[in-house]
């Protein structure tokens, strides 16, 4: 399962490719902004935990420094299959209106074709096995 | 203006319905290619002009900056119409050749009868031929998508995505209790993009803790 901001990656890539941008940039801003929201998604994890689970994860990140797939998955059993289903679809959706926002402002969104777009694009949606 | 894309045009809506495309999609997809291809025309002429050509262009563009079709106007002066002209015939034959093969990757695996009437339609395909000579008086498509004393809305866009994955980071470095570490944060992005992939395998062998803390 990939985490994205949206489940139409293909639609975003439509967008990126109107607005003049090569394939190959198209996956690079892609791929930027799944890292940032990765990051975002952390941070509200990680503002999730209560007080001492915070500073368990803090001493896992001492010890495990080098091990960012244990501190990684340390995060994912603090906070709960359900919770982490929660933030994971809170962060997408907030995520992709920031990036209509932030990164794909009206200005250069410019007409009714990409907010017709962007209307199409849907937040992540987790269904668990 | 409307581009018309293909000789057949009802047949060009055909394929696209065939293809799973409503008539909203439909719609959709026809001005995002014609959107696309007038960009590209816009910035492979403006790239072709010298430097003085462009200095001319800017000083002649300043003083009608609410009038974005001044610029396709000012360019057809400099450098004459079949300059734009001639740039929409080679751009809209590359853009129509890129549309259709991928298209081509949207056909059913069950619907191969689809791949032959594609061909016969992309043998069809002829670029588009226009006298701009009356549309370049007055064109709204233009004015919407071209502002030349800007940078071209793709590179705003890498810029942002790029200040935007920083600021991400940044933040995630200073959550953990690291501000000068961003490399970490970056590694743990990575980590967690590699671990959301595992997740389905791994979910059964994990043993969760509720909200409260409590195994």
């Amino acid at each position: 399962m990939k985490l994205t901001f949206f489940t139409q990656q293909a639609e975003f890539m439509d967008i990126l490719h109107v607005l003049g941008m090569p394939g190959l940039e198209a996956e690079q801003v892609s791929e930027q902004l799944t890292q940032a929201l990765h990051a975002e998604f952390m941070v509200k994890g990680l503002d999730t935990l209560v007080a001492e689970q915070k500073d368990q994860f803090r001493n896992q990140l001492v010890k495990n420094f080098h091990n960012s797939a244990a501190l990684v998955e340390n995060l994912f059993v603090l906070l709960g299959a359900g919770r982490f289903t929660e933030l994971v679809q809170a962060s997408s959706e907030q995520f992709l209106n920031r990036v209509f926002a932030e990164v794909m402002p009206e200005a250069d969104r410019g007409s009714t074709l990409l907010a017709g777009l962007r209307a199409k694009l849907q937040p992540v949606r987790l269904e668990w096995p | 203006m409307t581009l018309v894309l293909f000789p057949d045009q009802v047949a060009f809506e055909e394929m696209l319905g065939m293809l799973g495309y409503s008539a909203e999609d439909r719609d959709l997809y026809k001005k995002s290619l014609e959107h696309y291809i007038w960009n590209h025309v816009l910035r492979e002429v403006v790239a072709g002009l010298n430097d003085e050509e462009k200095t001319l262009l800017q000083e002649r563009i300043s003083s009608q900056a609410d009038d974005a079709g001044a610029v396709p106007r000012e360019i057809a002066c400099l450098k004459g119409h079949a300059c734009i002209s001639d740039a929409l015939h080679r751009v809209s034959q590359k853009s129509l050749e890129l549309s259709l093969s991928q298209l081509i990757h949207h056909i059913p695996a069950d619907k191969p009868e689809y791949r032959e009437r594609l061909q016969k339609l992309a043998d069809q395909l002829q670029p588009v031929r226009i006298d701009l000579t009356d549309w370049l008086k007055k064109n709204e498509f233009v004015k919407e998508i071209f502002k030349l004393n800007a940078p071209l809305p793709a590179t705003r866009i890498k810029e942002r995505a790029e200040r935007l994955r920083q600021a991400s980071l940044q933040k995630l470095a200073a959550a953990m209790g690291l501000p000068d570490m961003q490399q970490t944060a970056v590694e743990i992005t990575a980590a967690l993009a590699q671990h959301l992939d595992q997740i389905e395998i791994n979910l059964p062998t994990l043993t969760f803790v509720d909200e409260g803390g409590a195994p």
